[in-house]
């Protein structure tokens, strides 16, 4: 098992596609940056002038602008929407790929099916949950370049509310709880780039098996919405529905409150885990 | 090596692609399959190699029953259809990241197979810059790098030129002789008269043997 762990590793990390969604993700700090540029030019222009206010006092800092805390910019809103592609594009398409190509027949035929699908499960998992921790990462210490980072006091804005993702922590040391986020979006990424193994062979293109999380979580949202009937537009013309997976990577989406995404990353895990097995070890396609 | 195919048949999508197949394989023999294209040469060959199931009958591997004892003969080198390499690396490293896998043979074997086949192990070109008969070549080295027990060669000669015939019927010979079982399914009736032991003729999924 360890061999073909290690073999699957070493293929996602020499995938030019790990890359590529890298450098999708640098697009979106890229923009992050800019986004806090503008804002902190705006912020100050209505700040500067009026009696006994700063900065500080108006709550202009990292922990609030951020691509992982602010909803509202277009770099929140772009990754928002991309996040499954990001996830899934660094290696989501290799089996396919590979069962297309015939490399699976080498490969399955020396360690078996249960080994290859594990061991690719595993190098998928990993790869499309790095390359979004390590875009929010990213994005948190380049906007760190041209945003204050002071602590937020509880009293003074409420960045997280009450009961939402360790908020708590977050009150008192904004640094951990950024990495503790970066933890889950680890695990968030990660299994969703797994909903590729809902892709079939009929799919030529990685192009299109990439996209296949993202559909997936659209028609989910599309149902949950029609079941739940709990669609809201708001006046900021942003469709927020509570139970928008989509929205899942919003740190203070209130249809998420504490540990709640765990139990998404769980069924997302279960299905994929199960999807994956019939169609890798049982599933013939002969 | 005791390949037993016991009243097989395989059937997809409704139409019956094997018809009671029986058929014993030894090792230190090579057999050949002819037939046209679409008969069920690479059928037969992929029920051997653990690709596919029987639907009815079973296929048993020195006693042990594919698909409920073993999943895949547990020493098979094999070249089914296209040879199958990831594109984005040289022949060599293709070779290493499927032997790592096994941890059977080292940098020595794996040289040895790619000159074997008439190939540089030196050669940075990456596989998708290949010709055809260059592709075909590492697909019979990656086959023969690990001695494997059971040799599975799909349409072995596909691609490959006058030169190149001659060193794979060379390299299927010795196979023989260090006593694996060499099953080659070809529909150049010349190559197998040349090579193999025993020939059957595969005819809309029934398989006959032909006089040598």
């Amino acid at each position: 098992m360890r061999k073909a762990i290690k073999t699957e590793f070493w293929k996602a990390f020499h995938n030019p596609l790990l890359w590529l969604a890298l450098a999708g993700g640098a697009v979106v700090v890229i923009i992050s940056v800019r986004d806090c540029i503008v804002h902190f030019a705006e912020w100050k222009s209505r700040v500067y002038g009026s009696a006994g206010v700063s900065l500080r006092s108006e709550g202009y800092s990292l922990f609030v602008f951020a691509l992982p805390y602010d909803r509202h910019s277009f770099s929140a809103g772009l990754f928002r929407y991309i996040w499954p592609i990001l996830a899934a594009m660094p290696y989501g398409s290799s089996y396919i790929q590979e069962r297309r190509s015939g490399v699976y027949n080498q490969v399955v035929t020396r360690i078996g099916r249960k080994k290859y699908f594990f061991a690719k499960y595993l190098a998928v998992f990993v790869t499309g949950g790095a390359v979004l921790a390590l875009t929010q990462a990213a994005a948190l210490l380049a906007d760190a370049m041209v945003l204050p980072y002071w602590k937020i006091h509880v009293t003074l804005i409420e960045v997280l509310t009450n009961g939402a993702f360790l908020s708590e922590l977050f009150y008192e040391n904004a640094w951990l709880h950024a990495l503790a986020w970066f933890g889950m979006v680890f695990l968030l990424g990660g299994s969703a780039a797994c909903l590729t193994f809902f892709a079939w062979t009929g799919l030529r293109l990685w192009t299109l098996v990439s996209i296949v999380p993202f559909a997936i979580i659209f028609v989910t949202n599309a149902v949950l919405d029609r079941i739940t009937g709990t669609g809201i537009i708001h006046n900021t013309g942003i469709i927020r529905k509570a139970f928008n997976v989509l929205n899942i990577m919003e740190i203070n989406h209130p249809a998420y409150p504490g540990f709640s995404r765990l139990l998404v990353v769980g069924v997302i895990v279960a299905a994929t885990l199960a999807v994956g097995y019939i169609q890798v070890v049982k599933h013939e396609l002969d | 090596m005791l390949i037993e195919i016991n009243d097989v048949s395989k059937k997809i999508k409704g139409a019956l692609i094997l018809k009671h197949v029986t058929l014993q394989f030894k090792g230190g023999l090579v057999y050949g399959f002819q037939g046209p294209n679409g008969s069920g040469k690479t059928m037969l060959l992929r029920l051997v190699a653990g690709l596919i199931l029987p639907t009815e009958g079973e296929v048993l591997i020195d006693g042990a029953r594919l698909g409920r004892d073993i999943d895949f003969p547990p020493s098979v080198g094999l070249l089914i259809e296209n040879p199958a390499f990831l594109p984005g690396y040289t022949g060599k490293r293709n070779l290493e990241l499927l032997a790592d896998l096994r941890g059977r043979v080292g940098d020595r074997e794996i040289c040895e197979a790619i000159c074997d086949v008439g190939l540089d192990p030196e050669d940075k070109r990456k596989y998708r810059k290949y010709s055809l008969g260059m592709k075909q070549r590492l697909g019979v080295a990656a086959a023969i790098m690990e001695k494997p027990d059971l040799l599975l060669l799909d349409e072995p000669t596909n691609a490959l030129d006058e030169k190149g015939v001659e060193m794979l019927c060379a390299l299927i010979r010795r196979e023989r002789d260090r006593g694996a079982c060499v099953l080659v399914a070809c529909h150049d009736r010349e190559i197998l008269d040349r090579l193999a032991d025993e020939i059957y003729t595969v005819q809309e999924g029934c398989v006959e043997r032909r006089p040598l």
